[in-house]
């Protein structure tokens, strides 16, 4: 008896977990011109979404920081992972702790300490020095700055399971502490790294808190995230919202079940 | 081989310190300035923003909102949370994966698209409000803190079933088999033995729960239509809102940083004093 | 004289509270095969991960061919480890494990290929060459571990405990394999264990260690029949003791009174009289006999039989205090209860030294 109320209660919260995506995807093929009344079935939606610029700009933007501040914070993230767990630092505490905060910190903490950087010290003193940062750069070392410690984390803990025996052997038969990154420790790493890239590019693409903060100020750069935002405020809600917001239900699909599967082959060989 | 390492060390360290360790020192710094009347900053050395961030007068809705809806969400998210997570913990190899799997692809997706999928399911016009109106209740979800507890909760669900799954998988249930053994029924087992050797995944969840809930800004202001505010919800005001006040907001900032340090504190705390085997 | 492949010289090491090495000194001379021998935790790995470099010693020196490597790293020094897990790069295949080494010293391709040819042929793994080593059984990893460790031509052999997750047969094989592979070589090999009987066949010398001193050092024959302490007569082989007292001593024969009886015995220094002192007596050296043609001073009764193949062990009870194993073939037809008279050659008892364990 008590199993089948349990099993009832499981059942009604993975339903409750997947109304809202329902939701979504069926109203995307509503015929009305606005997303918030059912209309009747139609690939309207997904036509307006097309045709609208708007959405082509936010993808772009949204996939051109990814890709920058994945490939940045996955070499930082890594390095760093390799300096905590393998050299005795003396302040290993603290520094534990400095790479650790980014992850445990409110996330409008750390944007609005980005936002405060970038207005009151990085943006004065180089445009002492003539050089103008636009939303790019910012917004990317934003996404950097949250990212490292992730792939830190992932990498560092591969790195713990790492057989200790291997890179000493590698020693052993003459190799160069150098050689001995580039011939083992990396090449075994390199499931771990993978993870921690994939992670950061998703944290980037889904980022919302950093890329508002540090966009304020109307320089019309967006992601995709932010052009959800906007479209969301506005008063009369348009209907590619709906399609927008199922594309990128499948899109996120197709990225987990990409990285599953490489997870499942690197574990068999 | 110790040098050699340790210059990996620089990179990654110069970063963190540059962008993010400095941020924060800005930010306390500016949370000791004032804001004048024309919108200015004037640095100083006062606390006068973080007397009005305790004023009660005027914070009490603040706080009360954010301590009680994280409260609030980590009570719901263990309630049903839980079940979930040993549901899945008992079951076989492949269906345990298919189960988490499932579980985590919700929150795989944007969670502006998650909070924009509440926001329509929770308008007065739509179903749930309708369903509620059927049986005679007349609630408003949407600009509510009904409205945004859900959405909090649906939001952090998974950070609360991972850690519980992950400790009960590890559970020997030859220990619930030995209470059975011994005469207890299927509660008693539950209560006196499963939940005790969970009691580690259920802090952990409840941490990664509390924690990000007391500072979320996007839930309660998309769908508590300004009606809920958090602390989350004010700092973005006092930073980007028509009417700015940095030096407020970075106070604000502070306080939550310093909620969040507390809880976390006690969590490491707690961590290392108990020590559980097995 | 000969020169010394390896020496250590006074080699301290402590981990944290623990002493893990104290005053250990060993020279081992080049192309011998060399053992240390010892129960878990004596220090002999410590030892070994000395001599290869990766922990340093407190307090002590390194010498390896004559030239100081207390400092050198592990990079440097002419030495390979054979690990006691393989530690077999699990992302290369066989023949780039074993090229590993080669490719580190920058020799030409072709060079490295005809080596690694040569060295699998060794190892008897000629055709595996591209297999990886989850691929592989235990004991063809364990042989890829000795080739990519050889292929190098190091002037010493290190190897700690390679036979140890093997079964019976294949270890007997492989010992077989290895003492063949070090006389071809020419190589000096240190060889850990802590198996004696492995030590005893396979070394030309060999240091029994304990709680992180060397108790004794020497050929095998030289430790099984003058076990210098209690510890090793124990370690190595099996033992009877005998406690008694010299009653009399004239030239290098002694008179030692055990309980009510007496036997004679040889020793080389001079002992005192009423001195106490305590004999080692192997199993194999006691005769057994019933009925026996002289009367016997020593006789016994038999307690228990314990049928060991093609030997049979008998315990003998000779007093209230004192009962001797003695090991004989198993075809003499004495069965338990039987009175039984023992000898033996006064040459087969040792006195032990003093100092025991």
């Amino acid at each position: 008896m008590g199993r089948i109320i349990l099993g009832c209660d499981v059942l009604m919260t993975y339903i409750f977990l997947y109304l809202p995506m329902g939701v979504l995807l069926g109203y995307s093929f509503s015929a009305s011109r606005y997303a918030l009344v059912w209309g009747g079935f139609s690939l309207e939606p997904y036509r307006r979404l097309l045709a609208d610029p708007e959405v082509a700009s936010a993808l772009v933007g949204s996939v051109i920081v990814a890709s920058i501040s994945t490939a940045l914070a996955t070499l930082l993230g890594t390095s760093l992972a390799l300096a905590l767990e393998r050299a005795r630092v003396r302040f290993q505490g603290g520094l534990e702790a400095l790479v650790y905060l980014p992850i445990v910190i409110p996330e409008i903490v750390m944007a609005v300490g980005v936002l405060l950087f970038f207005a009151q010290v990085l943006r004065p003193s180089l445009s002492a020095l003539g050089i103008e940062l636009g939303p790019l750069p910012s917004v990317i070392i934003g996404h950097v700055t949250f990212s490292i410690s992730y792939v830190m984390v992932v990498v560092r803990a591969r790195l713990r399971d790492l057989d200790r025996s291997l890179e000493e052997a590698a020693l052993d038969l003459g190799a160069t502490p150098w050689q001995v990154l580039r011939r083992v420790t990396l090449p075994l790493l390199a499931p771990a790294i993978l993870s921690g890239a994939l992670l950061a590019f998703t944290l980037s693409l889904d980022d919302f808190y950093v890329t508002y903060f540090v966009t304020t100020g109307g320089s019309g750069f967006k992601t995709l995230p932010l052009y959800l935002y906007a479209l969301a405020g506005r008063a009369a809600i348009p209907p590619q919202m709906n399609a927008v917001a199922t594309l990128m239900i499948l899109a996120s699909l197709v990225l987990i079940t990409l990285a599953f599967l490489i997870q499942r082959r690197t574990q068999r060989g | 081989m110790n040098t050699r390492t340790r210059t990996l060390l620089w990179p990654g360290l110069v970063w963190l310190l540059l962008f993010f360790a400095v941020p924060l020192g800005i930010i306390l710094v500016i949370s000791l300035g004032r804001r004048t009347p024309d919108g200015a900053i004037v640095w100083g050395f006062s606390f006068d923003n973080y007397l009005r961030v305790f004023d009660p007068l005027y914070w009490i809705g603040p706080w009360w909102n954010s301590l009680g809806l994280a409260t609030l969400t980590t009570l719901f998210c263990l309630v049903l949370g839980y079940p979930v997570a040993y549901t899945i913990a008992r079951r076989s190899a492949a269906v345990k994966n298919l189960l988490l799997f499932l579980v985590i692809v919700p929150f795989l997706t944007n969670f502006l698209v998650r909070i924009y999928a509440w926001f329509i399911l929770l308008r007065p016009e739509g179903w749930i409000a309708s369903l509620l109106r059927s049986v005679g209740l007349e609630l408003a979800l949407l600009g509510s803190p009904v409205g945004v507890l859900i959405g909090l909760i649906y939001g952090y669900l998974p950070f609360m079933i991972f850690p519980i799954y992950a400790t009960l998988e590890r559970l020997d249930f030859a220990l619930v088999e030995a209470a059975y053994d011994l005469g207890a029924t299927r509660w008693q087992s539950f209560w006196r033995i499963i939940f005790p050797l969970s009691r580690p995944g259920v802090i952990a969840g409840a941490v990664l729960v509390f924690v990000p809930v007391l500072g979320e800004f996007i839930t309660p202001k998309l769908l508590g239509g300004g009606k809920v505010p958090m602390f989350g919800v004010l700092i973005e005001e006092k930073f980007l809102g028509r009417v700015s006040d940095w030096p407020l907001g970075a106070a604000m900032a502070v306080v939550l940083m310093g909620l969040v340090l507390l809880v976390l504190t006690w969590y490491f705390r707690h961590l290392t004093q108990t020590r559980w085997v097995g | 004289m000969d020169k010394f492949s390896v020496e250590l010289q006074e080699i301290s090491k402590r981990f944290g509270h623990t002493t893990v090495l104290e005053g250990v000194t060993l020279r081992v001379r080049a192309g011998e095969f060399f053992s240390l021998l010892g129960p878990s935790g004596c220090g002999k790995t410590t030892t070994l991960r000395i001599i290869a470099g990766f922990e340093s010693p407190d307090s002590g020196a390194v010498f390896i061919n004559g030239i100081p490597a207390t400092t050198t790293p592990p990079q440097k020094r002419d030495v390979n480890l054979v690990f006691q897990n393989y530690a077999l790069f699990p992302h290369l295949t066989v023949e780039q494990n074993v090229a590993f080494g080669l490719e580190m010293q920058k020799l030409p391709r072709s060079v490295i290929r005809e080596r690694v040819g040569r060295a699998l042929e060794l190892v008897r793994l000629s055709g595996l060459g591209s297999r990886f080593p989850h691929q592989l059984s235990g004991g063809q990893q364990q042989r890829v571990a000795l080739a990519r460790a050889i292929v190098t031509e190091p002037s010493v052999l290190l190897l700690d405990e390679p036979l140890g997750a093997l079964d019976l047969k294949l270890r007997q094989e492989m010992q077989l394999e290895l003492k063949r592979l070090q006389r071809e070589l020419g190589i000096t090999f240190i060889y850990v264990t802590h198996d004696q009987q492995e030590a005893l066949t396979m070394s030309d010398r060999l240091a029994v260690m304990h709680w992180g001193r060397v108790l004794q050092v020497g050929t095998p024959q030289q430790i099984y029949e003058h076990p210098a302490t209690r510890f090793v007569a124990e370690f190595i082989g099996e033992s009877n003791f005998l406690e008694g007292r010299v009653v009399h001593m004239a030239d290098r024969r002694a008179v030692v009174q055990i309980g009510a009886l007496q036997t004679d015995i040889v020793s080389d220094c001079p002992l005192q009289v009423n001195q106490p002192i305590t004999l080692v007596l192997r199993p194999e050296r006691i005769q057994l006999c019933a009925p026996c043609e002289r009367d016997r001073v020593w006789t016994g009764i038999v307690e228990e039989l314990i049928y060991a193949g093609s030997q049979m062990r008998y315990r003998v009870r000779v007093s209230a205090e004192l009962a001797l194993t003695v090991s004989g073939p198993s075809a003499n037809g004495i069965t338990a209860g039987e009175r039984v008279g023992l000898t033996w050659d006064p040459q087969s008892l040792r006195p032990l030294s003093e100092r025991s364990a």
